[in-house]
Order: structure tokens, then C-alpha cells, then sequence
């Protein structure tokens, strides 16, 4: 007698191969994606550690960067505001670049004498920024009187080519007082 | 069977991708949690920077309320923990919570109600605490002690909590304790160790009004005009003449140090240092002082009283009958010029016959050259007439003076000048000059005959000079300093100085103490010097009442050994410099100032305060600075400058290395209590401080050291741009100036203080340098180091 596979065997095992599959497949697709996003979420937190560190440690500072920065813009009523979204400061920050380099502050283009280290950005990544917000002190003792700044740390990237610039993006805060 | 294969593989192939799916969502719940965790970190890392900030602009203010032993006490433990109770960290606490509140990205939207991140704790505590100068031996108290300078390390935590996940923040850092008085040279006004002879301040010339002689020519050691006096002012409040506690009084002012004369017959800085005081009544002067009885009050005018002579054992007062005449004294200061002299003026007080052994044939022997011997003190050490200020002289200082007696008719004129003549000139039956009576009819004859009848009598009413022989070198008799001045009186505490109690109660009687009644001590025979305050073993205390035995008290005594000997060097700086400014690559005196400027200061903002709104730069922190310089400098040589006006808004000492300092324009700080808030002091080590302004100057001013090989080498306070064709020849200063020498040397060229400050100037006191005044713990600072040694993030509990 002839052994061999009936083509309704062969049918029947492809039905199931399709259907157990495709689900897999699928499956397999959005956990790649996933490990993908967590990656680049990883990734988010340490550029974003990296800037915060900075930006603690300019925290005593801050009052003497910005007093050159007034000088060297003409502007006596520049603010942290202004210096940290200053268009060619955040330019030069979402640069792709090969190493890690210095962004020096600027101060309506003129680059100030203090810089912020930072690292290659991922090519996935289509922005690191800041966004600078004043936070009231209003029923503050100790630190009444003072300005103090919410200085946001902005993370964007693309899981693929076609998601928009901003699809997936991650915020961090710190707090500086000027 | 196939079928089962390929279920079997599909299984498998499940299983797999299951398990995949599984681990990449533990990756992601990883990475989340890692992104919500370091948002919590960063936060909490922000809240110990903004407490580490607050403590640092707060000035002293955050530690005085959580833990204000460390800034008034010796420590007794190691470890001073304020904990998260203390209101100090609870009201931090609130403060960051209430920042945290306003970030609404961070907001979890996945509980009711949506939560921010929330502080939960603040916390600070100090570690490894230990004192910058344990060791008490002598070699210690020489250089200055405060035991309550400290270091140690601040621990500062921070506990955030954020969508559930708790991050705490822990910060160490750094600190010293240490005071912005930068040594015990300090507790003066002014200090001079060193002085090149002892009439090295007397080059000033006065009319007999007291208005300055400007026709007067100093020769030494150049021909040189003096313009004003340099006026020291000793503390915020003048004499007041209302009978203050005098031992508190003078306690919180500052004192004087001029140290001994070079004394050519030792070889040495031996000799006594003789201040000519100035001649003046005439109140529009502003100068000087009149040393007679209180003064009476005629129709409105100040007039001299002249002394009653009530000393019926060697006076006989002319009878009424013959005349009516009064015989006078008054004590008064020296002058140059007197237009009353007529034809004699250019001899100043010499025409007037008071140095009959130095001149053989009154006014005769007298050459212009010699006019100097009139010239008086460049230096007020006492303030000035419209404002008298007390201080305690230390060191060799003879204040010298002159004795005017007269005989005034009731309807003449008076200042009918007695003149002094040498005993075998004198004989009793002559007439007395300028007046018909023979010296026997105003004197009575003594007793006894030797010496010649009524010489004694006469000697008393002589008029005479207090610097008796010019000639003798350095001077060996005179009146202390001390001694002079009883109004600035300090009670004796088991030492030899003067008790001139008597003074006092005249002084309480008068609301004008610029006449110094010390007619008692005036009275008394010069024998030796007394009153003079010794230098050689001189003590600062902290507190009158806490012992002044270095030995059984350390903690009490600043200072303790020969003031003379004092230096500022690196070697009493150890542990007390908290910042160390690097030069020493800098390859140009330009490039150093640029640094220094970077380094150091910022321009001024609006914030700021500072007055006028252009062109002050401001401290960027607080501080004792030490700038080491570029290797090339030697002493004397390539000057480092401030950059520019400076507004104090924190307290710093900056520390040169070697090398001159200028200071080109105004140092200026908020005053409160009439004296500079924010405490500056400024010193070269081994150089000369250079004022390149008359504006007036906040600021300590030390140039202690002579410098490689002594002798103008360094150690002077000098000027920018110097006479006869510089600008700046007035020196002011509120603060104090200790410099190693400060007057004009008798035949050296050699650049000096009054050589270039010829139009004198002010030192007033800020009484914020005084290590035994009350304020003086308001000195100390606590100062963090800048960066953290340690920044810990963990999870908290």
C-alpha cells in the first residue's frame, strides 16, 4: 500500500499553519514593536538624565549665565525662557551627530561661554528640546520670592519612518530657581 | 499525522512568541517603570539642589534657624542631625510640594483624584564635623584662632514620590564655617607694625587757626606740600560726651597699632613714634583740638578759658592795684604759619620762642630748614573736631603738644607770649617782655635760693613744647598717646595703663569732648613714658568675661603674642580658603585680570540692587579666595585688578598670592547700622595694594608683608596714579587698612602711604571686623562647596 499525504491532509495543515500563524506573526510584529518603543523609551530617559543633571548643576549658576547672556544679547530682560528655546540652541540640540559634543547656550545666536554636554542622538529620535514655564510661589515661605522655572524635557522619536515626528515622545521636569 | 506535526510546531511556535511577547512586556513595564522612576529622581534631585541653593543665598540665615551652633559654637560632636521634623525642612517640604504641584504632564490621570508628584520629605543633617584650628600652642594664637571655624560635610535628602514610586535624593557636600574677619590685625582701625622714623607722620603744615598751610614745604624725603590729614574714624558713632560705659564703649571700636621707629642706634625698630598734634580753634577747620579747660560761652562763640593759675606757693598774682592781669595756659597743637608773627611766621611755632634750647637766640637761630620741626600729624588717629572718635593706641606712641602761657590785661589785647629763656639768662629784676613788671613782682621768690630765685616759678609758666629736643633720636620723652587722649580712657585691668578717672568727670561736664581737659596729667613730671600700651604681648579676646589666659581659656583668645610679629602668610590660611583661583597658566597680566573677573564676579542686574544701574559687577559667590598667579609675577611687579565698581552682595576675602593688587574704582555695600553690611577685605600676601580711586572703598585693606627682601618690596597701600602729577591722592576707606608701613622715611625715595595720599583722606571703622564685639559671630559664614561630592538617587521607603 502507498503511503503518501492526501492533499486534504495537505490543505488541512496549511489551513492551520495560516491560522495558527498569522495570529503568531502578528503577535511577534507588536512585541517587536514594543521592544522597540521600550528601547527607545530607555534611551529617552538617559538623554533626558543627561541634560537634567546638567541643568541641576547650573541650578546655583544660573543668575551668572544669564547676567552674560544679557550682556552678550543687548537684551537686559532675557530670560531662562528665552536662552533654553533659543531657536539655534534647540537646532543644534536635535542635531544628528556622530559623537558627544558641546552645545554652547545662545543668546539670540550669540553663543554664550557655558555649554551642555550631550550625547549622539539616535537617528530614530526627531527632537530634544526644552520648553520653560514660570511656576508661581504664591503661598511659598522659604522659597517665596524667588523665580522658579519648570524646565521640561522633551523626547521625541519614530518607531518607523512613517509615524509622525511626534508620535512618541517623553516629558521629564526639573525645577531651577534663577 | 502531518497535522499533528504542524499543530505540534505551532505550539511550539506559540509557546515561543508567547513567551517573547511576555519578556518584551516586562521590558516595557521595565522602561516605564524606569522613565516614571527617573522622573521621580529627577525630582527629588531638583528638590535638594533648591534647599542646597536656598541655604546658600540665604547667607547664613537656613543654618542660623535649623542649627545655629554651628555658626556661634565650638563643636562638641561630629554630627548634628536637624531632622525632617524641624520646621526648617518641614516648611522646605511644602515649599517644593507646592512646585510640584504646577507640573501638569507629570499629573496621574489613572487615579481619582489625578495626582502630581508629591514631596515627602526634606531633611538635613551635618557630618564629620571638626575645627579648622584645634591646635592651642602659641605658634596658633600668633596667626589667630576663632574655634568655631569649622568643616565637615551637609547631607541634604529628598524623598519625591510620582505615580506610586518613591525616590529619594540624598546630596553631600562640603562645608566650611569660617569667618569673612580675616585675621586679628583686623580688631584696628588702622595697623602699622612698622614705622621708618619717628617723625615719620609729622609733615603736615597748619596755620595757627588750624586751616592748612599749604605754603608749607615737607623736605623730607622730597619736597612735598601736604594738602589735609588722613582722618581715622574708629567706629560708627562718635564721642557723644554723655559719659558712656567706657570699658563697652571702647570695646567695640577700633584701636590703633603703630608699631616702633627704626632706631639707628640698635639698628632696629626700637624707637618711640612721635605724633605732633595740630594747633586749631577755628571750628570752620573741622580739625584738631584744643586741650585746655571747657571752654566758656561768650555772646554765642566757643572762648578759650584760660587756666587759673591757683598755685599761691609759687605765684604771686599781680595786686589789683598795679593791674588787672590774669595769667593764662592753654594746651594747643603745633603750627606752621601764624600771621600774628609777623616777620617770624615762616618759623611757625618756633618764632614763638618754644625751643629755646634748640634755638640759642629765640628766633635767630632758626633756619628755614628747620621749620619742620612744626610741621604736625599727616595721621588724626582721633577723628577730627566735628567728630571725635575714641580708640586705644598700642605701641610706642608719644602724642606731642604745646604749652602757651600768657599774661592778658583785662583791657588789652592778650596772647602776650612769655617767652622761655635758660636759666643763667633769667634774673628776677628784670622786666618780664612785653609787659612793665619785673619777674620778681608776678613770682614769688621760693625759700629756698637754688636755683636762681623764681626760676622755678617761672620754668612753670614757660611756655614749652612737648617734643622737647628734636634733636634727640628717636625721641625719649613725651606723653602717651593714651596718656593725652583721657577722654578715650580704658580702665586699667591689672596693667600699667593710666588711670585718668579725674579727666572724666571735667569731660562729663562739657558737651564738647574735642577739648581734652588733661591739665592733671599735663601737670605731671615726665618721667619715663607712661600710658604707653604694650605690643610685645597683646591679647584680642573674644568676650571680656571669658578669661584672658590662652592656656586656661583657648576658646576666649583670638590672638595672643607680638603684634609685630604678625604676618599673613598661606600658613595661617590652611583650611580657611575655600576657593583657590588658578592663574598660574594665565600667560599676560591681561589674560589673569580677565580670569580673575570670570572667576569672581558677574555684572551687576537690576536685582542686584546696586545703585545707579550701569557698570557694577557683583560676587558670584561668597567666600575666601586665594588667586595663586602665573609664575612669572614677582612682588612689586605685574598688578592683578578688580574689574571694575564693585557691589557687594556677598562677603568675600580675596587672597593674592604675590604680586600687586589694584582696586580701580569704588567697592561699595549696603550699610547697616551706619557701617558696610557685606564684609569685603582685600590682600596681598608678599605686594602693594594699589587704590586707583577717592571714592570711598568698603573694604579691609591688608598689606602686611614686606615682601622679598623687605623695604618697600611690599607691604604698602599705595596709590594708582600718584602725585605730583597722578589724580589720586586721597585714600578713603570704610573698613580698616593694615599695611606693614605707612609713613615717610627721612632721606629714602621709596614709595610710601602719605607720599602718595598727600591730600590724606579717611579710614573709618566698620565695627563688623571686631572679633570682640558682638556682632562678630555675624562674620561666619557657612559655605558649601559648590559641586556635591556625592549624589545618591535610591528608592525610599
Amino acid at each position: 500500500m502507498r503511503r503518501g499525504l492526501s492533499l486534504v491532509e495537505i490543505l488541512v495543515a496549511v489551513a492551520v499553519c495560516s491560522l495558527a500563524l498569522g495570529p503568531m506573526v502578528n503577535l511577534l510584529s507588536s512585541s517587536n514593536r514594543a521592544s522597540t518603543a521600550s528601547i527607545y523609551e530607555v534611551m529617552a530617559v538617559h538623554y533626558a538624565a543627561e541634560l537634567a543633571e546638567q541643568m541641576t548643576r547650573f541650578s546655583g549658576r544660573l543668575d551668572d549665565i544669564l547676567a552674560d547672556a544679557r550682556i552678550r544679547s543687548g537684551n537686559p530682560s532675557l530670560t531662562l525662557e528665552d536662552l533654553l528655546t533659543d531657536p539655534g540652541f534647540t537646532d543644534e540640540l536635535r542635531l544628528h551627530l556622530a559623537e558627544t559634543r558641546a552645545v554652547p547656550f545662545q543668546a539670540n545666536g550669540v553663543p554664550l561661554k557655558v555649554s551642555l554636554f550631550v550625547s549622539p542622538l539616535h537617528d530614530r529620535f526627531t527632537d530634544r528640546r526644552f520648553e520653560v514655564r514660570p511656576l508661581s510661589t504664591t503661598g511659598a515661605t522659604l522659597l517665596g520670592g524667588g523665580v522658579f522655572w519648570d524646565v521640561k524635557i522633551v523626547l521625541s522619536w519614530q518607531l518607523s519612518p512613517s509615524d509622525p515626528p511626534d508620535k512618541h515622545k517623553a516629558e521629564f521636569s526639573v525645577i531651577l530657581r534663577e | 499525522m502531518i497535522l499533528g506535526v504542524v499543530i505540534l510546531i505551532s505550539l511550539v511556535l506559540g509557546v515561543f512568541i508567547f513567551s517573547y511577547n511576555s519578556m518584551v512586556r516586562q521590558q516595557n513595564i521595565r522602561a516605564h517603570h524606569e522613565l516614571i522612576g527617573e522622573t521621580a529622581g529627577m525630582l527629588a534631585m531638583t528638590g535638594v539642589q533648591l534647599f542646597a541653593d536656598k541655604i546658600t543665598t540665604s547667607l547664613n540665615a537656613i543654618i542660623m534657624a535649623a542649627a545655629p551652633v554651628l555658626l556661634s559654637s565650638v563643636p562638641t560632636s561630629p554630627t548634628i542631625s536637624v531632622g525632617t521634623g524641624h520646621p526648617i525642612c518641614t516648611q522646605m517640604q511644602a515649599d517644593f510640594d507646592l512646585l510640584l504641584g504646577q507640573l501638569p504632564h507629570l499629573v496621574d490621570q489613572s487615579v481619582i483624584p489625578p495626582r502630581s508628584p508629591r514631596c515627602l520629605s526634606m531633611d538635613i543633617s551635618f557630618e564629620g564635623i571638626q575645627q579648622i584650628s584645634p591646635n592651642t600652642d602659641s605658634v596658633q594664637f600668633q596667626a589667630g584662632r576663632d574655634p568655631v571655624e569649622k568643616l565637615g560635610e551637609i547631607v541634604i535628602s529628598c524623598v519625591v514620590e510620582h505615580r506610586g514610586l518613591r525616590r529619594k535624593a540624598q546630596m553631600r557636600r562640603q562645608f566650611r564655617v569660617v569667618s569673612m574677619v580675616p585675621g586679628p590685625f583686623a580688631r584696628f582701625s588702622l595697623f602699622v607694625p612698622y614705622t621708618p622714623w619717628p617723625y615719620s607722620y609729622d609733615a603736615l603744615g597748619v596755620k595757627y587757626s588750624g586751616q592748612i598751610d599749604t605754603g608749607y614745604i615737607h623736605p623730607f624725603p622730597a619736597p612735598r606740600t601736604y594738602t589735609n590729614p588722613l582722618k581715622i574714624f574708629n567706629g560708627t558713632d562718635s564721642y557723644s560726651g554723655t559719659a558712656p560705659d567706657d570699658r563697652a564703649d571702647l570695646r567695640n571700636r577700633g584701636w590703633i597699632f603703630l608699631g616702633p621707629s627704626f632706631d639707628t642706634s640698635t639698628g632696629g625698630a626700637t624707637g618711640t613714634v612721635l605724633l605732633r598734634l595740630p594747633s586749631g580753634f577755628d571750628s570752620n577747620t573741622g580739625g584738631h583740638f584744643l586741650f585746655c579747660l571747657p571752654p566758656n560761652v561768650l555772646s554765642g562763640k566757643e572762648v578759650v578759658r584760660p587756666e587759673r593759675i591757683d598755685d599761691p606757693a609759687h605765684f604771686n598774682l599781680p595786686p589789683v592795684a598795679v593791674a588787672t592781669f590774669q595769667i593764662g595756659g592753654l594746651f594747643q597743637g603745633y603750627y606752621t604759619n601764624d600771621p600774628g608773627l609777623g616777620a617770624n611766621q615762616a618759623m611757625g611755632a618756633a618764632g614763638a620762642n618754644l625751643w629755646s634750647g634748640l634755638v640759642a637766640n629765640a628766633g635767630t637761630g632758626w633756619t628755614p630748614s628747620d621749620r619742620w620741626y612744626c610741621a604736625s600729624s599727616w595721621l588724626y588717629p582721633y577723628g577730627d573736631r566735628n567728630d571725635p572718635s575714641r580708640t586705644l593706641m598700642v605701641g610706642p606712641v608719644l602724642a606731642a603738644f604745646l604749652k602757651m602761657y600768657f599774661v592778658k590785661s583785662t583791657t588789652a589785647t592778650w596772647k602776650f607770649l612769655i617767652p622761655g629763656l635758660a636759666e643763667t639768662d633769667y634774673h628776677p629784676a628784670s622786666d618780664v617782655p612785653n609787659l612793665n613788671m619785673k619777674f620778681q613782682e608776678l613770682y614769688k621768690m621760693p625759700v629756698s635760693a637754688p636755683p636762681k630765685p623764681g626760676y622755678t616759678s617761672y620754668s612753670r609758666v614757660m611756655p614749652l613744647n612737648a617734643d622737647v629736643n628734636p634733636s634727640v633720636y628717636p625721641p625719649t620723652s613725651g606723653y602717651a598717646f593714651n596718656t593725652f587722649f583721657d577722654f578715650m580712657k580704658y580702665p586699667p585691668v591689672g596693667t600699667p595703663f593710666p588711670n585718668l578717672d579725674e579727666g572724666s568727670t571735667i569731660l562729663g561736664a562739657i558737651p564738647k569732648p574735642y577739648f581734652v581737659p588733661c591739665a592733671e596729667a599735663m601737670r605731671l613730671p615726665p618721667s619715663g613714658i607712661k600710658g604707653l600700651h604694650p605690643f610685645e604681648d597683646f591679647r584680642v579676646l573674644f568676650t571680656e568675661s571669658g578669661g584672658s589666659d590662652p592656656t586656661a581659656d583657648p576658646d576666649n583668645c583670638y590672638f595672643s603674642g607680638n603684634l609685630m610679629a604678625f604676618r599673613f602668610t598661606a600658613g595661617n590660611l590652611l583650611g580657611r580658603v575655600t576657593h583657590y583661583l588658578d592663574l598660574s597658566d594665565c600667560a599676560s597680566q591681561g589674560e589673569e585680570d580677565d580670569r580673575l573677573k570670570d572667576l569672581l564676579f558677574r555684572p551687576a542686574v537690576a536685582a542686584d540692587g546696586a545703585p545707579g544701574t550701569t557698570n557694577w559687577w557683583v560676587p558670584k559667590r561668597a567666600g575666601i579666595f586665594y588667586a595663586k598667579r602665573r609664575t612669572t609675577v614677582s612682588t612689586g611687579g605685574d598688578r592683578l585688578s578688580l574689574p571694575g565698581r564693585v557691589w557687594l552682595t556677598k562677603p568675600f576675602i580675596l587672597i593674592v598670592e604675590k604680586g600687586d593688587l589694584t582696586i580701580p574704582q569704588k567697592i561699595e555695600s549696603p550699610v547697616s547700622g551706619g557701617a558696610p553690611e557685606t564684609l569685603c577685605s582685600l590682600v596681598v600676601l608678599e605686594g602693594n595694594l594699589l587704590v586707583g580711586t577717592t571714592d570711598e572703598i568698603h573694604a579691609y585693606l591688608v598689606a602686611l608683608n614686606p615682601g622679598p627682601g623687605g623695604h618697600g618690596g611690599g607691604g604698602r597701600v599705595l596709590s594708582a596714579d600718584p602725585p605730583p602729577t597722578g589724580s589720586v591722592r586721597r585714600l578713603n576707606v570704610f573698613g580698616g587698612v593694615a599695611a606693614w608701613e605707612m609713613g615717610l622715611y627721612r632721606s629714602d625715595p621709596v614709595r610710601t602711604t602719605m607720599g602718595d595720599f598727600t591730600d590724606g583722606g579717611s579710614i573709618r571703622y566698620n565695627p563688623r571686623f571686631n572679633p570682640s564685639s558682638e556682632v562678630y559671630p555675624a562674620s561666619r559664614m557657612f559655605l558649601m562647596e559648590e559641586k556635591a561630592s556625592q549624589i545618591l538617587i535610591t528608592g525610599a521607603d
